[in-house]
């Protein structure tokens, strides 16, 4: 145990986890969040079946998401000519897809209970479509910071598609959960149980922030 | 110059369909628009505001398209963001593209004028029905739009304060709007308040014109009805008739039957409630003595027109 604190590559995996799945969950609220607003804006035909999918969306084993997206990117699929699977890319854009319904889902659902008299509101006094999202997701900011939260943490304690898409490699795509993985098969049960215990610290350091800010803006 | 709406046609999902050929609110005065419910008042408030996409035909202010920045709309749902009022009045002054200047001296005059400067650090979804109406038009009024469309906004209001504002409301609009227009569920206060009248049923507009005009010649029995007038049948004759023209001593005019129902001693007076051709009404009687409850008794309609 004490070999695993002093190898720097500990500190390597901890930060590579942490880029990859904070920048995949940075670009699924990008997407997310807007795609969130049009579906909980208002009613529509078909919104039954679009929050149905979403929500299956939100189940779909991550295993799976790195299948696809790893035939998607191998030498011999569609996007095999930019050589990203088993790079961090790769991995940011399995984590995307895993993200988004999540995102999706969340931001529909704090959307949908704000006013629908909201958007016509800031329309009337000249709020810009831009700043309209702005004010918009300012209004359903507690949804969404528990959007990041479910999101990052499905993402950081993923391992299936990370190791699908990214192949665990040694000084380049190998994270927390992947290592986990590695040690396991090895049979350092001990080295993988503290790389758990390093994962726990960052993604409950990360929700900590989160919640802080949820709550200090709720009381204030 | 006023704001002319030509060809105007919008049809909601549920059916309802507004369809105005050709229709003008007046500038310089402010237009009350009345009519049944369902009748499409608050629909062609938000035409008018461009907030549905789906309507066709055009909306001329001064012979020009309206811009967004030129419309102030109180809606009825009163809707707030996260925040202060002072946040609230602030950001929407912002929004319009106000400097700092501008919007401290504009805040600070709607709340005057509408006495919420003591609420201006209160979250307004926490303040009674009444208050969040004073702000919601504070928010309107402090935009000082050149179209200002406010819907019901007396509405929830204390009697003290709708009285204040009927007679307040028109010359701190007149102070800055060319068009206004207003919705009132209580006819009587959007008559006092304004000077020009449209009214709406089913999506048309049914009659349009000066208050004073349409009062002294209602053109229908619909029209009498959503102007706030009685409407009393006397064999194929119909009169429209103000409940307060109606006499039980004296005067001069078409006679009516009247079941009396209940009578309230104020001691300064009396008050008989009765049934009068169909109607409720309510007659403040003379120094002689009220017909008793059970019995049948004349009234004289003064001032009734009688419809085409």
């Amino acid at each position: 145990m004490t070999e695993l604190w002093a190898d720097p590559s500990l500190g390597e995996i901890a930060l590579r986890t942490l880029l990859v799945s904070g920048v995949a969950t940075a670009a699924a609220m990008a997407v997310g969040v807007p795609l969130g607003y049009a579906l909980g804006r208002r009613p529509f035909r078909g919104q039954t079946f679009l929050f149905a999918a979403i929500n299956t969306g939100m189940g779909i084993p991550p295993v799976l998401v790195g299948l696809v997206v790893w035939l998607l990117l191998v030498r011999s699929g569609p996007f095999g000519a930019f050589e990203l699977v088993y790079t961090k890319t790769a991995m940011v854009l399995a984590q995307f897809f895993i993200a988004l319904p999540v995102i999706i889902g969340f931001s529909a659902a704090s959307i949908e209970a704000l006013s629908p008299r909201l958007p016509d509101l800031l329309a009337m006094l000249g709020a810009g479509p831009v700043m309209r999202l702005w004010l918009i997701a300012r209004e359903a900011r507690f949804g969404l910071l528990a959007a990041v939260m479910a999101a990052f943490g499905g993402v950081v304690s993923e391992v299936g598609a990370a190791m699908a898409v990214g192949g665990n490699l040694q000084g380049s795509t190998r994270v927390l959960t992947t290592a986990i993985v590695t040690e396991t098969g090895r049979g350092h049960a001990d080295q993988a149980l503290a790389l758990g215990m390093v994962l726990l610290v960052l993604a409950f350091g990360l929700n900590l922030g989160l919640t802080l800010v949820q709550q200090r803006r709720r009381r204030a | 110059m006023s704001l002319t709406v030509t060809d105007l046609f919008f049809a909601q999902p549920g059916g309802f369909t507004l369809e105005i050929p050709s229709l003008t609110f007046p500038a310089g005065k402010l237009t009350a628009l009345l009519g049944d419910n369902g009748g499409g008042k608050t629909t062609l408030l938000r035409v008018l505001a461009g907030l549905e996409r789906g309507a066709s035909g055009s909306v001329r202010l001064d012979g020009a398209p309206v811009p967004k920045r030129a419309i102030a709309f109180a809606f009825q749902e009163r809707v707030f963001l996260d925040g202060s009022v002072h946040h609230n009045l602030e950001l929407a002054l912002r929004l319009r593209g106000l400097g700092a200047q501008a919007r401290a001296q504009r805040l600070a005059e709607a709340a005057r004028d509408l006495g919420v400067e003591h609420l201006l650090n209160r979250d307004p979804t926490k303040l009674s029905g009444g208050e969040q109406q004073r702000v919601n038009l504070a928010r309107a009024l402090s935009l000082r739009a050149p179209l200002t469309l406010l819907d019901e906004p007396l509405a929830s209001l204390d009697t003290q304060t709708r009285e204040r504002l009927v007679v307040d409301l028109p010359a701190t609009i007149g102070r800055f709007a060319r068009v206004a227009i207003i919705v009132a569920h209580e006819r009587r206060e959007a008559l006092a308040m304004t000077e020009h009248v449209v009214v709406l049923r089913g999506g048309r507009v049914v009659a349009q014109g000066p208050k004073a005009e349409l009062l002294a010649r209602p053109p229908d029995e619909q029209t009498a009805r959503a102007l706030g007038l009685l409407v009393l049948a006397r064999g194929s004759e119909r009169y429209a008739v103000a409940d307060h023209d109606l006499k039980l001593e004296g005067g001069e005019g078409p006679q009516f039957e009247l079941r009396v129902d209940r009578v309230t001693d104020f001691g300064t007076h009396a008050e008989v409630v009765g049934e009068c051709c169909g109607a409720s009404v309510t007659i403040r009687a003379g120094s002689g003595r009220p017909p008793p409850a059970g019995s049948l008794a004349r009234v004289v309609a003064e001032n009734a027109r009688r419809l085409p």
